[in-house]
């Protein structure tokens, strides 16, 4: 089953929960160097993982557990990368050792050594996926297998949500300094663990996939002044001077992009403009997960961005940017995070909410939408905005909030500072 | 046909000639009225309804005075000879567009010196990139800004850098660097960083030193900074400059988003001119942004702080006499040039200035993305810029060993015209200079 974002799955739903463990300050590092920003928490908030360097050659993982008194090491290594949380308690990493880089999933090191590894990207469903470079050739590796074929280079690898699908930018052809001919005979293409595209590209920039891998597709350049969208290796009949990245609907049943007209840009589906606006800038489309209605970046007039929903505009307007917007689970509420006036701000359904603090994070929704919440940083302090207010706690560390499913509580993970250590404490937060 | 023809004439550039292979002048005719029709702004109808001739911007182009004053290579005289035959002409044949091309790629800088001494304010630099946007769409671009434009497309950098080589050189810099400052790490994607670090692709490709002192001086000045691990450490961007606006919104795009996804405060720029203008006046203008959605700050700026509120101490100013080559785009651009010469006073004991200086001074010959379009216009460039040579060998009369100058092309264009001319000069980034003489 999908994991809405900012859902916890139901496993650690439990108001009783809230935990902490001692984080002591290794004797061999000095506080300002233990590296915090390097922290991940598990799925489930009970353990912390963070790379400490052993040596100044060498680097171990250490991972503390709520209610076990000492954190348990990796083996030490060169390198430790791209940390994050997989399936519920455990972690994946890419690590380098004098044998080469390789995975590290579920505290399962893949057999495949490379001689580089780099952007490892975690599924909701559990899956791990990283590009690797051995001997000039580029391969992606998913769950620890190769891909089918290599490449001169792969760019943008992306993981189905939930399926075992994965789709990366691929280079078929080596194209020597200077050859123009080379290039403009079409280089790239898509690729997934099958192999790649029968069609070639000049450019192909943004993979995406359906949650369920069936349905891939790229913002692809096909000439040098035409771009358009390429869908499971068909093209849009139609070409744009520019297009940006499309967006797959959650049934994989169409696919969105934003496109350049000469009045400005609008929003296409299937290759048809489906938007009647024309605007300054469109970008960022975003489907809620029940496919209903659908969101993106726009600026109406230059210099002003607002939010788009099913092509309508809504009224605030700030003059930095805007990121991609977020659905609740429900799919009824909308947020997003930007800047205006050279501040911060936090967009949730139109009403913006700024000066209580200097950076936000993208807001995450309990499953029916009734309560909002993100991660902020006030000064040196990290907390949490919970429905228009600021939790008062200051934790140096913090991960994003996430909701129960049932929409009870609010679970915060954040490292706390306590005399000369520091304290990792997973809480629930029970909702009114 | 004059000497300025001829040469244009002796021309052969592989990525000209490919494009003009195609020529179509019905398709060439359709292209320029979309662009005067869709994208030119009215700027384009009130410079070429107010420029009356009188010729006074003539003196202030380097390819004017260094060209003996051949009125070709005047800055109105370009503009007639390149933009009008497009606009105007009845027919436009292949040598039509392949001189427009040389003219707009490869005879000016788009440096905006001649606009400061227009009365009437008209922006050369405009109009010419009119016409490479018009070269641009019509396929006709010189194969080595072409390549460069290419190399953007195809990894989003300038030089065909792949992720794993950006990577592998920031951690070789950082074992490097350990051994002078064993504590000290290059944050790769640090979020919610103070300082997002972004540079263009040479640094890495060949001049990975600067990476080096790069993260030594944020070591010391205690910074709290990252690079990027991904698509958009590189600020650098070609496609402006080959008419390729398309592309350009792609480049300038991931690099905020970089920025935007490492919730950074500002980003912090490495020492490079056409990168600056890229990231803060024409790349995110021609996305929507007004001004660019994270703070920028030019290398010059960020010395400048950092050397003023004393997070860095300089330990032994450089004995050796220096001047300083202002980049047009962080000096007409943006006005960095007395901050300049404020970091050149802390690090060093005796400063000449070149003359003219500041916003006055004259273009390296390799901006506008001209040193990109490769050997066959190296020539033209070099003999284009006698003025600078002689501006060095003034400076250097008056003692001047060093020439520092904070941006890549510049440095490109001064060590052609340093061996051209035959000028005992060494020429430093601020950086350099910088690291030579603060503690470490
Ligand atoms: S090189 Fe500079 S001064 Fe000469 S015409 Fe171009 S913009 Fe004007
Ligand atoms: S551009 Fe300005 S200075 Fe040059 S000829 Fe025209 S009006 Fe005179």
């Amino acid at each position: 089953m999908p994991i809405a974002q900012g859902t916890s799955p139901i496993i650690w739903d439990t108001s009783s929960g809230s935990m902490s463990c001692m984080i002591p300050c290794p004797v061999d590092a000095p506080s300002e160097r233990f590296p915090f920003w390097k922290a991940t928490a598990s799925r489930d908030g009970t353990r912390i993982a963070i790379p400490i360097q052993s040596s100044p050659e060498e680097c171990q993982l250490c991972t503390w557990t709520l209610g076990e008194p000492e954190p348990t090491r990796s083996e030490p290594v060169l390198t430790i990368a791209d940390l994050q949380p997989i399936a519920d308690q455990d972690f994946s990493f890419l690590c380098q050792t004098d044998e080469g880089w390789t995975a590290v999933a579920r505290n399962v090191p893949w057999e495949f050594q490379a001689e580089f590894a780099w952007n490892l990207r975690v599924s909701a469903g559990g899956n791990a996926a990283c590009e690797t470079q051995d001997d000039r050739r580029y391969t992606p590796m998913v769950n620890g297998n190769v891909w089918s074929e290599s490449y001169e280079n792969t760019y943008g690898l992306t993981l189905a949500a939930t399926g075992p699908g994965s789709a990366a930018v691929v280079q078929t052809t080596p194209i020597a300094e200077g050859d123009l001919t080379t290039f403009l005979s079409g280089c790239f293409t898509l690729g997934t663990e099958k192999g790649p595209w029968s069609g070639r590209y000049m450019g192909a920039f943004t993979p995406v996939i359906s949650s369920d891998g069936t349905v891939a597709a790229v913002d692809a350049r096909i000439t040098q002044q035409d771009y358009t969208i390429a869908v499971n290796d068909q093209c849009w009949p139609t070409t744009w001077p520019s297009v940006w990245a499309p967006v797959i609907h959650p049934q994989g049943t169409s696919v969105w992009a934003p496109v350049k007209e000469s009045r400005g840009w609008t929003l296409a589906c299937d290759g048809e403009v489906a938007w009647p606006g024309r605007y300054t800038q469109l970008w960022e489309p975003v489907f809620a997960p029940n496919g209903r209605r659908i969101a993106a970046v726009a600026s109406p007039e230059f210099g002003q961005w607002t939010l788009a929903l099913d092509g309508d505009l809504m009224k605030t307007r700030v003059d930095g940017y805007l990121r991609k917007p977020i659905f609740s689970p429900c799919g009824s509420r909308v947020g997003c995070t930007g800047m205006h006036k050279g501040k911060a701000v936090l967009l949730i359904d139109d009403h913006p909410m700024g000066d209580l603090f200097d950076k936000v994070w993208d807001p995450v929704f309990s499953q029916y939408g009734s309560h909002a919440a993100a991660k902020i940083k006030r000064g040196p302090w990290y907390t949490v905005f919970l429905d228009g207010m600021a939790i008062e706690r200051r934790f140096i560390w913090m991960r994003n909030p996430a909701f129960t499913p049932d929409g009870m509580h609010l679970i915060i993970c954040g490292i706390e500072k306590s005399g000369a250590h520091y304290h990792y404490t997973r809480e629930f937060i029970a909702l009114k | 046909m004059n000497e300025a023809d001829q040469r244009i004439e002796a021309i052969h550039d592989e990525g000209l000639e490919s494009g003009l292979a195609q020529f179509d002048e019905d398709r060439v005719k359709k292209i320029i009225k979309k662009v005067i029709e869709e994208e030119a702004s009215p700027r384009l109808d009130a410079y070429l309804s107010s420029c009356v001739h009188c010729g006074l911007c003539s003196d202030s182009c380097h390819y004017y005075l260094s060209r003996d004053k051949d009125p070709a290579y005047s800055p109105a005289g370009k503009v007639k000879e390149s933009l009008l035959p497009l606009l105007r002409g009845k027919k436009i044949t292949p040598e039509t567009l392949k001189k427009a091309a040389i003219i707009s790629y490869t005879h000016c800088n788009l440096c905006r010196r001649c606009t400061m001494y227009c009365p009437l304010g008209v922006d050369i630099a405009y109009l010419i990139s009119l016409v490479r946007r018009i070269c641009y769409l019509c396929g006709v671009v010189p194969l080595y800004i072409q390549d460069t434009a290419n190399s953007h497309s195809a990894t989003f950098n300038q030089m065909w850098i792949k992720n794993d080589e950006w990577l592998d050189c920031l951690y070789w810099q950082e074992e490097e660097a350990r051994e002078e400052l064993p504590e000290l790490t290059i944050p790769i994607e640090r979020e919610g960083a103070d300082v997002m670090y972004s540079v263009i692709g040479p640094e890495p490709k060949f001049r990975a030193q600067l990476i080096y002192q790069a993260a030594v001086i944020m070591e010391k000045a205690g910074i709290n900074w990252t690079f990027p691990g991904t698509r958009g450490w590189d600020n650098s961007d070609m496609c402006m400059y080959t008419g390729d606006y398309e592309m350009m919104g792609r480049l300038k795009k991931a690099h905020f988003e970089t920025a935007m996804r490492l919730k950074v405060d500002r980003i912090v720029m490495g020492e490079c001119g056409h990168a600056f203008r890229s990231v803060f006046d024409t790349g995110n203008r021609y996305l929507g942004w007004k001004t660019p959605p994270i703070p920028v700050v030019h290398a010059v700026e960020f010395y400048h702080e950092i050397l003023t509120q004393e997070r860095i101490t300089i330990k032994k100013k450089l004995a050796t006499p220096v001047t300083f080559h202002d980049p047009c785009n962080i000096v007409r651009g943006r006005g960095l040039h007395e901050m300049a010469r404020e970091v050149v006073g802390i690090c060093c004991d005796t400063f000449i200035e070149m003359e003219p200086n500041r916003e006055h001074n004259y273009c390296c010959g390799a901006g506008g993305g001209v040193i990109n379009c490769g050997p066959p216009f190296k020539n033209e460039r070099v003999l284009g810029n006698r003025v600078k040579a002689e501006q060095l060998l003034a400076a250097k009369a008056k003692g001047a060993e060093i020439v520092v100058t904070p941006c890549h092309n510049c440095h490109g264009g001064l060590e052609d015209i340093i061996h051209h001319y035959g000028i005992d000069m060494e020429i430093k980034f601020l950086s350099d200079i910088i690291y030579e003489t603060m503690e470490i």
